[in-house]
C-alpha cells in the first residue's frame, strides 16, 4: 500500500484566520486608538504593551500550530481529518456517509481565489462535520468529487434491506389525502400546546411588567386580589391563563396547518400546509424512517390523534405531519396506502403489574408535598384542591403504566410511551440506528428495563422509548435487533 | 454476554481520572482557601467559605475515591464485525447496541493529560447518536478506530 498523501490547508489560511479574528475586534481597536491617543499614550504602563506583544506572539504561534495540526488525507473512499492543538481530534468520514460538500467563497476567500469547504454528514446535526477554511479551488472540487461519486447511492441508514416502494412507480399512481374543514376545526380546537401556554403566560407576565409599567400591573393585581383571594384565586388565574393560551394555540394551529394536504405520486410524497406562509415537504417514500401516532389529552376522547413520519431530509422539521386528526382505527389503512413499508403492528409487551408503584409513587409524594405546602400557606381553604391533586396524579401515573408497551413482528418494531400525550411509534429494524436498554440499580434488581430506540428524523436523532418492561422481553427485543444472520 | 467477556477501559484511565479530579479539587480548594483568608482579613463573613470548603472536600472524595472506580466497574465495550456494544452508567445503567452498518464514522479524542499517559477516547458516530468508548490506550484506540472503520466500510460494500 502506498503511503497516503497528507495534505494541509492553503497557506493563505493565516490571512483568513487573521481577518476572521480581527473583524469583531475592529471597533474596539478603533476605539482604543481614537480615545487612547487623546490621553497621552505614553502614560500607558509598559506592561500593557508587553502584554499585547506576548498575546500577539502566542496567538501567532497558536495559528501556526493549528495550521500544522490540521491535516487531512483524502482518497477515493474517505476523508480523514486530524486537528486540534491541545484537545486533538481525528475523524474518518467515509464517502458514503457524506451528506453534502459545499464549496463556499466568503469575501476574503474570494479575494484570494481560494475556497472554504464545508462537509456535512447525517449525524453531525447543525454543526458541519468538517470545515476546511482555506483550500485552492481545484482541491475544493476534488473534495467535492468524493461526495459526487456518491450520487445515486442511497442515503445513510437505508443501507440494508431496501424499503419497498409502492407497487406502481408510474406518475399515474396518485394518492391524495385532504382534511375536511370540520375535521380540521376539531383538530384546531383540541390542540393542547402546553409549551406554548407556558411561554404565553411568561410572555404576558413580562409584557405587563415592561410595557404597562409596574403601577398599572400592581393596581390591576390589587383590584383583582381584592375580589379574589386564597387558593381559589390561583385556580381561577390559572384557568384564565390556560383559556387565553388555548385560544392563542388555536390561532397558531390554523396559521400553521390550514390547507393541509398530502399527495403521493409514484414514490414521491408531497405534504403542504400553511395559511399565508406555505410550507411544502417533498420526500421519497423510501426515506421514511418511522411513523408516530400522537394522541393528545384532548384528542384521545375522540379516538383521534396526529400521525407524523420521520424522514431523512435537511429541514428543521424533524417529524413531518401526515394527518393532523386521524381516527386510531384509520391509521393502519392510511399507512398501508401511503407508506407501505411501515406496518402499524400492535404492541404486546407491557410493564409487569409490580411496576405500577414505580409510576405513581414519586408523583404522589410530590403532590403530597405540594399540597402540604399549600395547606400550610393558605390554611384550611387549600385542603380540597390539594386533596384533589393526589387522585389526579395517581390517575396520571396509572395511565402511564397502562400506556407503556412494545412489540415486534418480522422486521417491525412498535414502542408506546406516555408523558401526557400518548405516542405510539412504528419503525423497521433497518431504520433503527441504535438500541439502548436502561435501568436504574433498583430497577435492575426488579428486572425491569426501559427500551430506547434512536431513529433519524431530519438530520438528527429522534428517540422513542417504552418504560419498565420485563427484562426477559426487553432482552428479546435486543436479540431481535442485534446479531442476526443475513 | 456477560460483562467479563467484554473489554474494559485501561486501568491507567481510572488513575488518570482520579488525578484529574484531585487536581481540579485541589486547585478549587486552594482558591477558596485564599478567599477565606481574605475574608478573615477583611471582616467578611467567613462561614460561606468554610461551607464551600466542606462541600469541595466531600465532592473531591466522591469524584476521586468513588466515581472513577465505579465507572471502571460499570463500563465495558465489545466490538466485532456485526456490532458494537457499550455498557455504562453509575445509577442509570444502560446497554447500547450499535450495528456496524449504522456507524457513520469514528473519532479519536484526547486531552493534554490523556496524551501524557498515552490514552484516548474513541467516539462512534451514527446518523442519530454519538457514543464514547472511554480511556483506551492510544495504540489500542487507534486499532479500534481502524477496525471499526474497516468493518463499517466492508458491510457497506456488501449491500
Amino acid at each position: 500500500m502506498s503511503k497516503p498523501l497528507v495534505r494541509r490547508q492553503h497557506p493563505l489560511y493565516f490571512i483568513i484566520l487573521l481577518v476572521a479574528t480581527i473583524k469583531p475586534l475592529i471597533i474596539p481597536i478603533l476605539v482604543f486608538f481614537v480615545f487612547g491617543s487623546k490621553r497621552n499614550p505614553f502614560e500607558w504602563q509598559p506592561v500593557v504593551y508587553y502584554g499585547a506583544g506576548a498575546a500577539a506572539i502566542l496567538y501567532f504561534a497558536a495559528m501556526v500550530l493549528s495550521w500544522r495540526r490540521f491535516t487531512y488525507i483524502r482518497d477515493e473512499h474517505q476523508l480523514a481529518v486530524r486537528s486540534g492543538i491541545l484537545f486533538r481530534e481525528s475523524k474518518v468520514i467515509h464517502r458514503n456517509r457524506i451528506h453534502s460538500v459545499q464549496i463556499q467563497q466568503p469575501l476574503i476567500q474570494r479575494l484570494f481565489g481560494i475556497a472554504q469547504v464545508v462537509v456535512e454528514t447525517a449525524g453531525s446535526g447543525s454543526k458541519p462535520e468538517a470545515v476546511l477554511r482555506a483550500v485552492s479551488l481545484e482541491e475544493a472540487k476534488e473534495i467535492q468529487e468524493l461526495a459526487r461519486k456518491n450520487v445515486g447511492a442511497i442515503e445513510p441508514a437505508q443501507d440494508e434491506e431496501t424499503p419497498v416502494v409502492p407497487a406502481e412507480p408510474s406518475a399515474e399512481f396518485a394518492e391524495r389525502v385532504d382534511v375536511s374543514p370540520g375535521t380540521f376545526l376539531l383538530a384546531a380546537l383540541t390542540t393542547a400546546n402546553l409549551r406554548l401556554a407556558l411561554a404565553f403566560i411568561a410572555g404576558i407576565g413580562s409584557f405587563a411588567d415592561d410595557v404597562l409599567g409596574e403601577s398599572f400591573y400592581n393596581s390591576l393585581a390589587d383590584t383583582a386580589l381584592r375580589y379574589l383571594t386564597g387558593p381559589y384565586a390561583i385556580l381561577i388565574w390559572a384557568s384564565v391563563a390556560l383559556l387565553l393560551s388555548w385560544i392563542l394555540s388555536i390561532g397558531l394551529y390554523v396559521w400553521k396547518y390550514a390547507g393541509f394536504n398530502v399527495e403521493v405520486r409514484g414514490d414521491q410524497a408531497t405534504v403542504s400546509y400553511g395559511l399565508l406562509e406555505k410550507r411544502r415537504f417533498v420526500f421519497p417514500i423510501g426515506k421514511v424512517q418511522a411513523a408516530m401516532f400522537v394522541e393528545g389529552l384532548l384528542r384521545r376522547p375522540f379516538g383521534r390523534g396526529e400521525l407524523r413520519v420521520l424522514v431523512v431530509h435537511s429541514d428543521k422539521e424533524a417529524a413531518v405531519m401526515l394527518h393532523p386528526f386521524i381516527k386510531d382505527t384509520d391509521v393502519k389503512n392510511l399507512l398501508s396506502r401511503l407508506i407501505p413499508h411501515i406496518e402499524p403492528i400492535s404492541p404486546d409487551i407491557q410493564p409487569p403489574v409490580g411496576a405500577l408503584l414505580a409510576f405513581v409513587r414519586w408523583k404522589i409524594a410530590i403532590a403530597a408535598l405540594a399540597g402540604g405546602g399549600a395547606i400550610a400557606g393558605f390554611g384550611i381553604a387549600a385542603v380540597w384542591p390539594s386533596l384533589l391533586l393526589i387522585p389526579v396524579v395517581t390517575w396520571w401515573g396509572y395511565m402511564q403504566f397502562k400506556s407503556e408497551a412494545a412489540g415486534m413482528e418480522g422486521s417491525h418494531l412498535v414502542l408506546r410511551h406516555r408523558n401526557i400525550a400518548l405516542t405510539t411509534a412504528w419503525m423497521r429494524r433497518n431504520h433503527i440506528q441504535t438500541l439502548k436498554l436502561t435501568a436504574s440499580i433498583p430497577q435492575r434488581r426488579k428486572r425491569w428495563r426501559t427500551v430506547n430506540a434512536a431513529v433519524m428524523g431530519g438530520l438528527r436523532g429522534y428517540f422513542f422509548s417504552a418504560r419498565l418492561l420485563p427484562a426477559e422481553k426487553a432482552e428479546q427485543i435486543r436479540e431481535w435487533y442485534g446479531r442476526r444472520t443475513r | 454476554m456477560s460483562l467479563d467477556a467484554m473489554q474494559r477501559m485501561h486501568p491507567k484511565a481510572v488513575k488518570l481520572s482520579m488525578i484529574t479530579s484531585l487536581l481540579f479539587h485541589a486547585v478549587v480548594f486552594v482558591i477558596v482557601l485564599v478567599l477565606l483568608a481574605v475574608a478573615q482579613f477583611k471582616d467578611w463573613p467567613v462561614w460561606p467559605f468554610a461551607v464551600a470548603e466542606a462541600v469541595i472536600v466531600i465532592s473531591g472524595f466522591i469524584f476521586t475515591g468513588i466515581i472513577p472506580r465505579l465507572q471502571f466497574i460499570r463500563f465495558a465495550y465489545f466490538t466485532d464485525q456485526e456490532e458494537i456494544r457499550i455498557c455504562k452508567g453509575l445509577w442509570w445503567i444502560s446497554d447500547i447496541i450499535i450495528p456496524m452498518v449504522k456507524v457513520q464514522h469514528v473519532e479519536l479524542e484526547s486531552g493534554p493529560l490523556m496524551r501524557r499517559s498515552e490514552l484516548a477516547h474513541v467516539t462512534v458516530v451514527t446518523a442519530a447518536t454519538r457514543h464514547r468508548i472511554y480511556g483506551l490506550e492510544r495504540a489500542d484506540a487507534e486499532a479500534v478506530q481502524r477496525r471499526i472503520a474497516e468493518w463499517a466500510r466492508v458491510r457497506e460494500d456488501d449491500v
